[in-house]
């Protein structure tokens, strides 16, 4: 018979949190959006980097792009994913998860879509250009992203 | 389970004396972790780019709170919660531990709180973000549950989100749409809710 105990779990964290001293909420969060703008630069040269690896690498002009890792290239779009918590746009991190979510949707089903993966590529590539598509242009790009996901799983099956 | 009143932006909260193990293999990532967690004047953070680093620093001192990526080579975090559920020293056994992740199927969350893991956050990561859950788990009091399939804190949940009272819960920076696939990406309030404990009858 499994035995279930239940007991209470000293709460150390609060108990160091509010000690009286330190900086206030609303502080702590400001000082460390403005520590993470500091990361900026660093984040947008590897966000680039990634982008220009994704595209040398598993691009539709690389002829054995079949015969490379995909983890390799789920492991780049997840960077994309880091690098972008202090940089705009947004979308460009929702833009590799949905490039995640191709990818692990073709890693299970053994089914590889190249086609999906460029149009991902080519979202990323625009996103990152700098170029001001405006927030409601970048919500249409990714609700198209998603539309593309949705409609290749239901042809699949 | 009760949970003490949501603290107000203007209270004062002291993260120097915390001790927190921050992990994540990617350098960079690890970089604005450290940079968030620092931003909010923790001074005695443990830099580690691997489970196995997390190990040593959680074996050999007292730890207050984890951190760390769920995607990692050799041990994830997900292995490294189980880790510190079950093997760890018991002064840290049951500490704060919170999962964060590029990519949220919702086979992870899932994973993410069977392995006893307290929440788990989609990056990227914004400081609001991570101080909403660091409040969350300061203020929550989940019982704790050892047997021989689950050892954590509670995790029979209900879907009602994060602590009552508690604003600014993380929107706009995640798709909703991304909730309608198949196996979808859970936008950050579907952690939350599959993360939230409840109450349940027998």
């Amino acid at each position: 018979m499994t035995v279930v105990r239940k007991f209470k779990i000293p709460n150390r964290l609060r108990a160091a949190l509010f000690n009286g001293g330190g900086k206030r909420i609303d502080e702590a969060v400001a000082d460390a959006d403005a520590g993470l703008a500091t990361l900026a630069e660093a984040c947008l040269a590897a966000v680039a980097e990634c982008i220009g690896r994704i595209e040398g690498e598993f691009g539709a002009q690389v002829v054995d792009r079949g015969s490379r890792d995909m983890a390799e290239l789920y492991r780049l779009s997840g960077r994309i994913i880091d690098a972008c918590a202090p940089i705009e746009p947004k979308a460009l991190a929702e833009a590799a998860r949905c490039l995640c979510d191709v990818l692990d949707y073709a890693m299970e089903a053994g089914h590889w879509d190249w086609a999906a993966v460029d149009i991902h590529i080519d979202a990323l590539k625009l996103l990152a250009s700098g170029i001001d598509l405006g927030e409601s242009g970048e919500q249409q790009l990714i609700k198209s992203l998603v539309k593309l996901r949705q409609h290749r799983e239901a042809l699949a099956g | 389970m009760s949970s003490s009143p949501p603290k107000p932006p203007w209270a004062k909260i002291n993260f120097e004396e915390l001790s927190i193990v921050a992990v994540d293999d990617n350098q960079q990532a690890l970089d604005i972790m450290i940079q968030v967690i620092t931003g909010f004047g923790a001074k005695k953070v443990s830099r580690c780019l691997s489970a196995e680093e997390a190990r040593k620093a959680i074996t050999d001192g007292q730890v207050d709170m984890v951190i760390t990526d769920a995607m990692m080579p050799t041990i994830d975090g997900y292995d490294l919660t189980r880790w510190i559920r079950r093997e760890a020293p018991e002064q840290n056994r049951f500490i704060p531990v919170i999962v964060v992740t590029g990519h949220t199927p919702r086979r992870d969350v899932v994973k993410a709180r069977d392995c006893g893991a307290n929440y788990i956050i989609a990056k990227p990561i914004t400081p609001k973000t991570i101080m909403d859950r660091i409040l969350w788990v300061a203020r929550e009091d989940r019982m704790g549950i050892d047997c021989d399939t689950y050892v954590g804190p509670d995790r029979r949940f209900r879907r009602l989100g994060p602590p009552a009272g508690t604003a600014g819960r993380r929107s706009g920076d995640l798709n909703d749409e991304i909730g309608a696939a198949i196996e979808p990406n859970m936008s950050q309030d579907e952690i939350d809710s599959v993360m939230k404990p409840q109450k349940v009858s027998v």
